[in-house]
């Protein structure tokens, strides 16, 4: 199992704490654990698309960005990266979409203390996490896969 | 839900110089699930004066003018709390979640979502962004296939209305039950 597989399971696992009543930070952790199992999915799949050697893919690993995933997946959900070529497909673009709520979620969970969170909320993102997975498999093995995690890594092109 | 009460206030206020504003028409569509995002006080505060007015507003017209007093401040005040509701932007963005509500290839949700809510403001990165919350019958099983495809059509659809509406913030959508959203004030305000 991958690393971003057992961070999905778990922001499961999380959840069903307690009797399946977790506690505030129970459904805290799961929503920033989810969170991670996505970063870590893209960063795994990148990092092996970018470097074959798995100890130059861990260091490379180390260099990715959250604020620059989440404008580079904002931009491919708005459809803002022209350059991309053929039409985003739709699991990418909700893949993109889903990454960038996620990262928002996650922050608000590790910091935002004013903020209430529900185990319906919690599991709702684990589970909106878990579609990802699928997405990102039908997204692979297409033309547009290798331009976006590239972009992942090195950000949005510049405009001129 | 939230827009149709926030329109029948408002008719309320645009008709307290005639005499057909102290009626219990004009705080409806209150319900104890809405307005979670609302400060825990000013929340509670709107809950009591929809209920001082309807209270006053069903007794009418045998009210003395210390109630119709009683009833003008309680709507005024309710006015004042809706305040983040009644910009053009907010009013802008209200129409276009209501819009995307009662699109027909969410008919199944609608009939699980008895309210929304949503908070402005800005995401950690600095952008603009919409916070919504939707609030779901208890019955609501979210992990069921048809919840997971409608909440999804939902979400797609609140984003790509908002932004053809020329609303550009970031949509943040979460999910709460009727129950959370009652156990929130409980939680809080104890």
């Amino acid at each position: 199992m991958s690393l971003s597989d057992e961070l999905l399971e778990a922001a499961k696992y999380l959840l069903r704490q307690n009797s399946n009543k977790p506690s505030d930070a129970a459904i805290r952790r799961s929503i920033s654990t989810a969170y991670y199992a996505l970063f870590h999915l893209l960063i795994e799949a990148a990092t092996s698309h970018l470097v074959t050697e798995v100890t130059q893919q861990a260091v490379l690993a180390r260099t990715f960005d959250h604020s620059k995933m989440k404008q580079v997946c904002k931009s491919v959900k708005d459809d803002k990266l022209p350059f991309l070529g053929s039409a985003v497909p739709d699991e990418l673009k909700q893949l993109a979409t889903t990454f960038v709520e996620l990262q928002e979620q996650r922050h608000d969970a590790d910091y935002n203390r004013t903020r209430t969170f529900a185990k319906a909320e919690a599991k709702d993102f684990v589970m909106r996490a878990e579609v990802v997975f699928s997405q990102w498999a039908a997204v692979r093995p297409t033309p547009i896969a290798g331009p976006f995690l590239l972009l992942l890594l090195v950000g949005e092109p510049k405009a001129r | 839900m939230p827009l149709d009460f926030v329109r029948h206030v408002e008719s309320g206020i645009n008709h307290l110089n005639s005499d057909d504003w102290l009626i219990p028409e004009t705080v409806r569509g209150l319900t104890d699930v809405d307005f979670v995002t609302l400060p825990l006080q000013q929340r509670d505060k709107l809950f009591r004066c929809a209920k001082q007015f309807c209270t006053i507003a069903q007794a009418a017209p045998n009210v003395d003018d210390a109630q119709t007093a009683s009833a003008r401040a309680a709507l005024t005040t309710i006015w004042e709390i809706l305040r983040p509701y009644r910009t053009p932007e907010s009013r802008k963005i209200l129409n276009t979640l209501w819009e995307c509500w009662q699109d027909k290839s969410v008919e199944y949700v609608r009939k699980w979502i008895p309210t929304f809510d949503y908070q402005l403001g800005e995401d950690s990165t600095g952008d603009p962004a919409i916070w919504i919350w939707l609030i779901l019958n208890d019955d609501v099983d979210i992990e069921a296939p048809i919840t997971r495809v409608e909440l999804n059509l939902l979400r797609i659809g609140f984003d790509v209305r908002l932004r053809e509406a020329g609303i550009d913030r970031t949509p943040y959508v979460s999910v709460w039950t009727q129950s959370d959203a009652r156990e929130r004030s409980v939680r809080i305000g104890a």
